[in-house]
């Protein structure tokens, strides 16, 4: 067990990093943050991140770090590290000391997962929005409107944190992520993925599940909670402590990779609550007009013409209080 | 359970028996009785339990000893980051305070950082602090901390390798 940095093993984007593309890497960064960069240095440093792939990894790897640095930045955090130590310094040097004397153990390995926790999400989608990010294993993710994601990999493991909306992983397989286990992570439990292609959406009290290709085993929160393995095709329901099967994945599970709200004899409330987080503001109904059914594919492009379909397809009034505020009734 | 996953299991299971009392009662005694000294003795053996590999302990106390101390260290260290930062803040308008939520987040990425920067010489610290969070150019961390301008690049190559690469291996 050593507390020397020097020696230290070193890591990017989950894999291990030859301490001397850490320390070239460092000097890159050091030297743009300096403001001393001349377009000559651009140009090596161009040269420096396409000479390697992992050259290029220890680039992305700052950038990101940097990104979630500049979030915490400001006073109350600079003096919350700088102010304590100087009051401090005495006791815990002698601390270490002991520590130190005392040390006969193996490594402990314990990954800290919370370590660069960052304010925003590293991938967000506004409202409306969807979007594909690329992950380095070759994993691709599609967000859905209003979404929000975290990607990290570290600790031997492909950690994805939906924090919210909802998202259809395909499962990369680059050959040096092939020992790393993939999962998703809510709130409401872990998906952890064998092979495979699967969405997983981030409701107020549940996360709901649905699988397309390959097997997926559910682990929600909660100790002793039984997890769950789904089959192709299937979708599974995931709140606090339980995770349960929810018969077969229906078109609607997958028309949004399409852009499109798909519904089979849906009920209005239902739908209309669907059609507005693809939309800013608010979409209320009263209730005779909550249990009308609606059948369709519609188009999430434009919320507006879906808006004026349903008023065309059902008999219902729909008022714009405001551009943000629209509510639908059915004539009494 | 394969059979080596059933022999770590067993000596797990007797190091916790044998000596759990013993580090619960080490640890409140040098905390002065506080309630945090049983969440702590549970952590190490937490550590301990979720290890990779747990050798055959000729010493198993101090072993644990070691690993209990280091806990505590850090649980101080928090603490102390924690009071800083809550004073810091209540210095802001109400306006400019940050939600619970992100007080937690935010005290999180600090003892992160704290940890990390924690093998580098005082200077070194202070510089990357300086230019991370305060934003200041490298000539001017060089003024205030008496140092040339090269020797605070040299500072923040290491700080930034130290910090951004390098994987923590113990709590």
């Amino acid at each position: 067990m050593t507390r020397k940095a020097e020696g230290a093993a070193m890591y990017a984007g989950g894999l291990p990093l030859a301490p001397r593309v850490a320390e070239e890497a460092s000097r890159w960064y050091v030297l743009f943050m300096s403001g001393a960069a001349t377009d000559e240095d651009r140009r090596a440093w161009r040269d420096w991140c396409a000479a390697d792939p992992d050259h290029e990894r220890a680039w992305d790897h700052l950038a990101r770090a940097d990104a979630r640095m500049r979030e915490l930045a400001g006073k109350p955090a600079y003096e919350a590290l700088s102010r304590e130590r100087r009051q401090q310094g005495r006791r815990r040097a002698l601390l270490s000391a002991g520590f130190l004397a005392a040390c006969i153990g193996p490594a402990i390995w314990a990954a800290d997962r919370n370590r660069w926790l960052r304010l925003s999400p590293d991938f967000t989608t506004a409202v409306g929005e969807r979007r594909d990010v690329d992950l380095p294993d070759g994993t691709r993710i599609t967000l859905n409107t209003d979404t929000g994601i975290d990607v990290r990999f570290e600790g031997g493991e492909r950690l994805i944190r939906l924090r919210r909306g909802e998202i259809l992983v395909a499962t990369g397989h680059a050959a040096q992520y092939a020992s790393m286990p993939l999962r998703v992570e809510t709130e409401f439990g872990r998906v952890h993925a064998l092979g495979t292609r699967f969405s997983v959406r981030q409701g107020t009290d549940a996360t709901h599940v649905a699988l397309f290709d390959g097997a997926v085993e559910i682990k929600p929160v909660g100790q002793g909670a039984a997890g769950l393995v789904l089959a192709k095709g299937q979708t599974a329901k995931v709140s606090e402590g339980r995770a349960q099967a929810t018969g077969p994945a229906g078109e609607a599970a997958m028309a949004w990779l399409r852009g499109e709200l798909a519904a089979d004899n849906m009920p209005l409330a239902e739908f209309l609550a669907e059609l507005s987080r693809y939309r800013p503001g608010v979409i209320s109904c009263d209730e005779r007009a909550g249990r009308l059914r609606i059948s369709g594919l519609f188009p999430l492009a434009d919320t507006d013409r879906v808006l004026a379909a349903v008023g065309r397809l059902l008999d219902v009034r729909i008022v714009r209080r405001t551009p943000y505020w629209v509510v639908v009734s059915a004539p009494g | 359970m394969s059979s080596s996953d059933a022999v770590l299991h067993r000596r797990a299971e007797t190091l916790y028996a044998e000596h759990h009392s013993w580090l619960a009662g080490w640890l409140r005694h040098r905390m002065g009785g506080e309630d945090v000294a049983a969440d702590l003795a549970q952590d190490t053996f937490l550590r301990v339990l979720t290890s990779r590999e747990l050798p055959l302990l000729l010493e198993p106390r101090a072993f644990l000893a070691t690993i209990a101390r280091r806990l505590m260290a850090n649980h101080y260290r928090r603490e102390a980051i924690e009071r800083a930062y809550l004073e810091i803040l209540a210095t802001l308008p109400e306006a400019r305070m940050p939600s619970p939520e992100d007080r937690r987040l935010v005290l999180e990425a600090l003892c992160a950082i704290d940890r990390a920067l924690d093998t580098l010489p005082a200077k070194a610290r202070e510089a990357f602090l300086l230019a991370q969070l305060e934003g200041m150019k490298y000539e001017d961390i060089a003024a205030r901390l008496g140092v040339t301008t090269r020797t605070v690049g040299n500072y923040m190559v290491r700080a930034v390798q130290a910090c951004f690469f390098a994987q923590e291996h113990s709590a």
